[in-house]
């Protein structure tokens, strides 16, 4: 049975997703100075310009306003945003499918067990429950059997059960 | 830390991010969640170093008017 477990978490490949998002850069390089040195003047005679050196050309000066300055930091809140939501997405696709890999092979506890270790803490209990096509309180229940049972160790200790708990949704 | 120093640390940040996505493209389902974790603190380590950079600006600004 583990070894059938381990071999579907380390099988299939996962279909590539497109994170647009995450990649978008958030701030701009600064300025450089693209100029060419004053020594250049002295050898050559006259300056040359950056075209006939094959340097790419200096940008136009940037006379930043505070407002600007503010615009730019909503601009990197917003698209962190959209990176946060981005990345929630990706996790609950993950744990769906990580999910869908384990449950015939796994008993619920051994699945949150792994969830727990592994998933990110903006997976909320809800949206596990839902990838497992269960009730929250379901999931409560479960792990309140399974520590009776001794099934999971875990539990038994305080922070680890907080965090598990947290998981799960049962406070 | 001058503006150029503090952009090649976004930037580094910036590559770690990326690297985590790639990373996603070819990770197995339960691997891919904790690469999921790692990407979502990239993501926060990059926008803090984003608006420290732009915070940056805005002091040279003031300084420049004072």
């Amino acid at each position: 049975m583990n070894d059938m477990f381990d071999a579907q978490f380390n099988g299939p490949l996962y279909r590539p997703t497109e994170f647009r998002e995450l990649r978008a850069p958030l701030i701009e390089p600064p300025r450089r100075n693209y100029t060419p040195r004053s020594g250049f003047v002295s050898l050559f005679g006259e300056r040359p310009s950056t075209a006939s050196l094959g340097l790419k050309p200096a940008p136009a000066p940037i006379d930043l306003t505070p407002s600007d300055l503010e615009r730019g930091r909503r601009r990197i809140l917003e698209k962190s945003e959209q990176a946060r939501a981005a990345t929630e997405a990706a996790a609950i696709a993950a744990a769906k499918a990580a999910i869908a890999a384990a449950r015939p092979l796994a008993p619920l506890h051994r699945i949150l067990e792994l969830l727990r270790e592994r998933a990110p803490e903006a997976l909320s209990s809800r949206q596990i429950a839902d990838a497992l096509d269960i009730d929250v309180n379901q999931i409560s229940s479960r792990l309140a059997m399974a520590k009776k049972s001794g099934e999971i160790e875990t539990v038994s200790q305080p922070k680890t059960a907080r965090r598990l708990f947290r998981w799960v949704g049962a406070q | 830390m001058n503006r150029q120093g503090l952009f090649d640390e976004y930037e580094s940040a910036d590559i770690a991010v990326n690297a985590l996505i790639d990373a996603l493209q070819t990770a197995t389902p339960f691997d891919r969640l904790g690469i999921v974790r790692a990407l979502y603190e990239a993501i926060e380590a990059r926008t803090a170093l984003a608006l420290e950079f732009l915070e940056l600006q805005s002091a040279e600004l003031e300084l420049e008017a004072a």
